[in-house]
């Protein structure tokens, strides 16, 4: 599996279904770069995770329709429902936990 | 073509940002030789060879069936690393040394769980010399000392991010830049960002401007009319340019962000100016961060 990016029209189909990390970002946001890459660095670990990026600076409707307040934010989703949602940098412990609880439950 | 978006400020002479020595502020960091080893067991695993294995080992990517009256082992289908824990440690320990195709029970919580091993993909790493690391083909390196550069300049990268030594270095420039170039300014541009900046300096809570004056914080605003200016320079000169469709794109985001809101309202809150001014300024501001993230990299990973 892969990282993709999400736009308004693509969102629902990429977070349908599954397990799917969200991540919510936006270009300028320095805090989101450093996810960004830790989020690279796990889709090499497990592969078979799926990770759909937003950027809300592109696309201000979906971070709008999402509820986003803040970035990065981070929404654990299975099968297009939200499971939980993480405002601010998650450091790679933390996701490797939340792939653990939600991934295999 | 779309029209492209000028301002009427000038930089008459432009002081080059990578002529600021920030040597001084490149200080503090220390690899973490945790994270260099994660870090390098990935591109081991990137460039090693993925191969059908009968029997697990640690490090294997298994698929697995559970049967159990446990929900999270109750699946079909299952990718597992082994060892990493994700799943589960008891279950984990007691896929290694499992045959493919063969059934096995664990306990978990003292329930039993009836798992079978249905594929094992191991992964064989490679030797890391400097040979191997040559026929990686990464760019830029090709022996194991520069691939442990590269890894820990990686580290270096998230530090400069964090790093308040960092943002030092970034304002120093900036101020350096500011004060020898020659500015131009328009009459026009200068009134527009002194009235903006009256405007925003109203709308600043007390606690964001403690221990500033109000001569400080309107200079804040004119010296981006003054880095716009060297911005709108610099743009020109990697020929590259902002365009009025950039704008409308912004506007029509905006509008999308906020549609109980009238486009006039919008626009005439993010004026043209204000957006070019802006732009034009983080271009040089981007281009700085990046001299300051390429100059730490260096000096912090020397004699490595």
């Amino acid at each position: 599996m892969s990282i993709n990016i999400a736009h308004t029209d693509t969102f629902e189909e990429l977070t349908r279904e599954g397990f799917v990390i969200v991540d919510f970002y936006s270009t300028t946001c320095v805090p989101c770069k450093m996810l960004s890459r830790i989020l690279e660095d796990l889709t090499e670990d497990y592969p078979f995770v799926n990770i759909v990026k937003v950027n809300v600076t592109d696309d201000p409707k979906l971070g709008a329709d999402q509820q986003i307040e803040a970035v990065p934010t981070v929404k654990f989703m299975r099968d297009g429902e939200i499971l939980e949602t993480v405002v601010g940098l998650m450091d790679e412990d933390e996701i490797i936990e939340k792939i653990s609880e939600y991934f295999y439950n | 073509m779309a029209e492209a978006l000028r301002i009427k400020t000038r930089a008459a002479k432009t002081y080059d940002y990578r002529s600021v020595d920030i040597s001084e502020y490149a200080v503090g960091f220390t690899p973490d030789e945790e994270q260099y080893e994660r870090d390098l067991a990935r591109v081991l695993k990137r460039y090693g060879t993925k191969q059908e294995a009968q029997i697990v080992e640690y490090g294997d990517t298994v698929t697995l069936t559970c049967v159990s009256e446990l929900p999270r082992y109750n699946k079909t289908g299952l990718p597992v690393i082994v060892g990493k824990g994700l799943f589960g440690k008891d279950i984990e320990d007691a896929l290694v040394g499992m045959r493919n195709g063969e059934t096995k029970t664990a306990l978990v919580d003292e329930k039993p769980v009836e798992i079978t091993v249905s594929r094992i993909v191991h992964t064989v790493l490679p030797e890391l010399t400097d040979e191997n690391v040559a026929s990686f083909g990464m760019e830029g390196i090709s022996t194991v000392r520069e691939l442990r550069r590269s890894l820990i300049k990686k580290q270096v990268e998230g530090f400069v991010l964090e790093d308040e030594n960092a943002d030092m270095a970034s304002a120093f420039i900036w101020q350096e830049v500011a004060r020898n170039s020659v500015i131009e300014r328009d009459p026009e541009e200068y009134a527009h960002i002194l009235k903006k900046a009256e405007r925003k300096i109203g709308d600043f809570a007390a606690e964001q401007t403690e221990g500033m004056d109000h001569d400080s914080l309107v200079n804040i605003f004119v010296s981006e009319l003054d880095l716009a200016a060297i911005g709108a320079d610099m743009m020109e000169k990697d020929g590259t340019c902002l365009t009025v469709e950039d704008y409308n794109s912004y506007i029509d985001k905006l509008c999308e962000a906020y549609p109980d809101r009238r486009r006039e309202d919008i626009a005439a809150d993010h004026t043209v100016l204000d957006y070019a001014i802006e732009n034009f300024a983080n271009y040089l501001a981007g281009a700085i961060d990046r001299y300051v993230a390429d100059c730490f990299k260096e000096l912090l990973t020397k004699g490595i």
